[in-house]
């Protein structure tokens, strides 16, 4: 059984970090991307995000915008790895969600934001099955596909964050147009982008997501 | 993932029907056969439509069925439109006679047009399952399952209508029949090996727990059954029972083939170098 390496950090240049994400985003013409920033050092799992979600969105029962998994702990004591995860969706540059959705109800807008016209899903499912990272749930009240929508009803233009980065204790969660650099989100990542860590990239999706590896807890990362 | 229960009918009935359409067009044209091909093409839309009843009872919001054709670049858009010149194919070829008389050769304009449109239909569903991300399915083996057992499946259904049509079954049908279920079965097995090695955590054992049952009855009704039938066939060959069983046990086999096709189409792991898979939670 081989696992795919694209999940160690890519021994890049220091000068080269700061494009590794754009470069990707800026391909697809946008003229933003948004997108979230989780620096797993900080994730203390207590899960305010996943619930701030389920209150600001309004999520049904049993669906999940957002969800806090935790890795571990996994290993002989005393190498032990235990690390939490948020996952939601990845707003990728590149959405395989998009291209297969019959109804065109899945579309990337201009912010850079996967969104999910209700008026148009008949939920097939067939987005479900195409997203690698799993982050897409068909409610089963409506019969719609549903997933994290970065709060788009927010004034992001005027600095209003998705309700999971306001409710984050740990402070992990950054926001903002990663095309920008001037934004808090970009520079954050340009400190930090010896540890940035892209998920499933082999996938030609192009998360626009950023992870940072935790320092410690994670050692087969 | 789960075996979607009613895309496994759908799937058993468009590849029997329009596969037997095809191959009763083959064995009408190559082997000299007589198989009525309107008959074949309105039980074919019957069954076609209780396929399509079964697909449009997984979607959430079915009433917006037609909206799917919007998206060219989804495959399952492109399904719904070859889907348009197949049922309008088998609806006029099958109310020649009944209806109405054609001339032979518009008829058999009508028949090759259905024929591509039948195998541009099974194609395109193909490609609709090629998604990287399940890695069982992104692979040589998921279209070329999807056609040899279309077409095999069809060869078993015209070895059915033409023991019916003609009394007997040509010899010439039986031994492409034989060629073609070969080669589906070698073809399904070689899945069976690919995903039992797949990677990324995600290998899929044949007699494993969650595969065993599907598995082994496919294996009964999809390979021994096919094999004992068509070794009598010879013997037999204006017996219409034999080919009637092994025909529905040909379909049913498909059916399972396909839950084991889905159970093995497992979404990859966030991170499979770990133990713990955070791929779905919740489904």
């Amino acid at each position: 059984m081989s696992y795919p390496e694209e999940y160690k950090v890519p021994q890049l240049a220091p000068e080269d970090y700061e494009n590794y994400w754009r470069e990707d985003v800026q391909a697809t013409g946008k003229p933003k991307q948004y997108t979230l920033l989780i620096d797993l050092d900080k994730c203390i799992g207590c899960k305010a995000c996943q619930v701030a979600c389920k209150i600001e969105n309004d999520v049904d029962n049993g669906v999940f915008w957002t969800q806090v998994q935790s890795m571990g702990p996994v290993g002989e004591f005393p190498n032990l790895d235990y690390f939490y995860f948020p996952k939601q969706c990845q707003h990728c540059a590149d959405p395989l969600c998009v291209t297969v959705c019959p109804t065109k109800a899945t579309y990337k807008t201009d912010d850079g934001i996967v969104l999910v016209d209700k008026d148009l899903c008949f939920g097939c499912q067939y987005c479900i099955w195409a997203c690698p990272y799993g982050v897409r749930t068909k409610n089963p009240n409506t019969g719609m596909v549903e997933k994290c929508v970065l709060c788009a009803h927010r004034d992001h233009e005027h600095g209003e964050m998705p309700a999971c980065v306001v409710s984050c204790e740990g402070n992990c969660r950054y926001f903002g147009d990663i095309n920008n650099p001037n934004t808090q989100i970009a520079k954050y990542y340009a400190a930090h982008a010896d540890r940035a860590m892209k998920v499933h990239d082999q996938f030609g999706t192009k998360p626009s997501v950023i992870y940072l590896k935790p320092r410690k807890g994670a050692s087969k990362l | 993932m789960r075996p979607q229960i009613p895309l496994c009918n759908s799937t058993m009935c468009q590849r029997m029907c329009m596969g037997t359409f095809v191959m009763a067009l083959v064995a009408n044209w190559v082997f000299g056969c007589a198989i009525p091909m309107n008959i074949v093409a309105l039980v074919t839309i019957v069954i076609l439509g209780i396929g399509m009843l079964g697909t449009m009872s997984h979607l959430g919001k079915p009433g917006r069925f037609l909206g799917a054709l919007r998206n060219p670049t989804s495959h399952l858009s492109l399904e719904m439109l070859t889907c348009i010149p197949v049922g309008i194919c088998y609806l006029i070829i099958g109310a020649n006679g009944l209806l109405y008389t054609m001339p032979e050769a518009a008829m058999t304009v009508l028949e090759v047009i259905g024929l591509i449109a039948s195998v541009a239909f099974i194609w395109v569903t193909a490609l609709a399952y090629r998604m990287k991300a399940r890695p069982a399915w992104d692979n040589v083996f998921t279209p070329l399952n999807f056609m040899l057992t279309f077409l095999s499946g069809g060869a078993f259904g015209s070895l059915f209508a033409a023991v019916l049509a003609d009394g007997a079954a040509p010899v010439g049908l039986l031994v492409t029949t034989i060629v073609l279920f070969v080669a589906a079965t070698a073809c399904q097995l070689f899945f069976t090996y690919f995903v039992s090695r797949v990677g990324y955590r995600i290998d899929v054992a044949p007699f494993g727990p969650e595969t065993r049952g599907v598995y082994s009855a496919w294996l009964i009704l999809g390979v021994v059954v096919p094999i004992i039938g068509l070794a009598t066939a010879f013997a037999l060959v204006d017996f219409w029972p034999l080919f009637a069983i092994v025909m529905v046990s040909y379909a049913i086999s498909l059916a399972l083939w396909q839950a084991f096709f889905f159970i093995a189409g497992k979404e990859v792991w966030f991170f499979p170098q770990y133990e713990k898979d955070l791929s779905p939670a919740y489904y």
